[in-house]
């Protein structure tokens, strides 16, 4: 066999051993999007339930919780990047990396903030570490599947930065930047700002108001608190803003998935393409070489025929 | 009328339907929900709550920490963790408990012990 013949070959195998990858991690995040989708529905009667609680506690009580209250002219803010662990997800972690400069320019020059990042993922960390800039905090080996344990522990870090004075480091708000899961073929970054929170004030809001028909009944139902309306909401809201994060976490995690299997869904494709046209490489090396030898006999017949 | 209950974690829906009486334990104290309770919102202690059904055995679940909210004859008990009796696995618990023990963990054996009365009767 040719040199040419035989590095033509060479090469097709090792596509077909790349394709042979791509396709199984292809099979493998779609399985996983359906898993962490089920993940997402079925914290949705806790998320109702918190929300309906969350509503009446701060409906009815009467402090101002610092949680709720919009702290002005602070100095720092805290900033969660959800990005994965592993790469092969097309843009993926570099959407959220490049959404997180976004935010930091923004608050920078706009209030004058600095801000503190917590990065969820290694290749947000390595981000960080390449550049040399500091994180507050990182949590790897979490993003394929994330347990509201981690979700936890996450909260209680940024709730703990968020309630120190501000001249020992404390920040004033907590933003935190993940992907959307919208369907298979499209993830949006978004920017959620989880402390102060701004979805209660909404919530209170938009309790039901008196109508004239039914004037004669009681604006709210007039719930009892135990042990009262502000102890609840002490509990509750960390509660909450723990589920925020989790939801967050959950999206991401399917938002991962969905980006990879469709990444590696044009891997697939790309290795396809190469394959076949280093297979007509390799057809025409194979009938050059023929066609040489061919003409090697014929010519080797002829000086013997012209020899005698 | 019956009251319809639903008991949630973070990760799943733990049990729902039709109760005739359901018994808590709030931070202040044992209470006992029948139909026609009055709105209320408490937060609850570890330990276990009891659900008789309308029809079937009585329920038993562990809760750890949580709220439950009483509006209209719906009772939704809301909790980062709840598991029923049937469903908790006594070998973990047991490990969960000598583990928190070692490593004087006191709120993981103050939940273990609880899942492990519950689910022992």
């Amino acid at each position: 066999m040719g040199a040419q013949l035989r590095v033509f070959r060479r090469r097709i195998r090792s596509v077909q051993a790349t394709k042979k990858i791509t396709r199984a991690m292809e099979l493998i995040a779609s399985s996983r999007i359906i898993k962490a989708q089920n993940q997402v529905t079925a914290s949705t009667p806790y998320a109702t339930a918190l929300y309906k609680a969350v509503s009446l506690a701060a409906s009815n009580a009467r402090g101002n919780h610092p949680l709720l209250l919009n702290k002005k002219d602070g100095k720092r803010a805290a900033v969660l990047l959800v990005t994965a662990d592993r790469g092969l997800a097309g843009a993926y972690s570099a959407n959220i990396l490049r959404e997180g400069e976004k935010l930091t320019e923004l608050l920078h020059q706009q209030q004058g903030k600095e801000v503190i990042p917590f990065v969820v993922g290694r290749k947000g960390v390595g981000y960080y570490k390449f550049r040399n800039r500091d994180v507050a905090q990182s949590w790897t080996g979490i993003t394929d599947r994330p347990t509201y344990d981690d979700a936890r522990e996450i909260a209680k870090a940024l709730l703990e930065i968020f309630l120190k004075e501000e001249s020992q480091g404390g920040v004033d708000e907590i933003q935190i930047i993940y992907t959307r899961y919208v369907n298979r073929i499209s993830q949006v970054p978004v920017v959620q700002r989880i402390v102060p929170l701004e979805v209660v004030e909404e919530l209170v809001q938009s309790s039901p108001k008196m109508t004239e028909v039914d004037q004669h009944k009681p604006t709210l139902p007039l719930y009892d608190f135990e042990p009262s309306p502000d102890a609840a909401l002490d509990e509750l809201l960390p509660k909450y803003i723990e589920y925020l994060v989790y939801a967050g976490l959950l999206q991401a995690a399917a938002s991962e998935h969905a980006a990879r299997q469709r990444s590696m869904k044009s891997a697939t494709e790309n290795a396809e393409d190469l394959i076949k046209s280093l297979t007509r490489s390799a057809n025409q090396a194979r009938q050059a070489e023929i066609t040489q030898e061919i003409s090697e006999i014929v010519g080797g017949a002829d000086s013997l025929k012209s020899a005698k | 009328m019956p009251l319809k209950v639903e008991v949630v974690a973070t990760d799943r829906q733990v049990w729902s339907g039709e109760a005739s009486t359901v018994v808590l334990r709030t931070k202040s104290g044992e209470i006992g929900l029948l139909p026609g309770h009055a709105p209320l919102l408490a937060s609850l202690a570890d330990g276990p709550i009891v659900i008789r059904p309308i029809e079937g055995e009585e329920i038993k679940a562990a809760v750890h920490g949580g709220f439950v909210i009483v509006d209209s004859n719906n009772v939704i008990v809301l909790s980062e963790t709840s598991e029923l009796a049937k469903d908790i696995d006594v070998k973990r618990a047991q490990k969960a408990k000598e583990d928190a023990e070692k490593e004087g963990d006191k709120e993981a054996l103050k939940r273990a012990e609880s899942r492990l009365s519950i689910a022992l009767g």
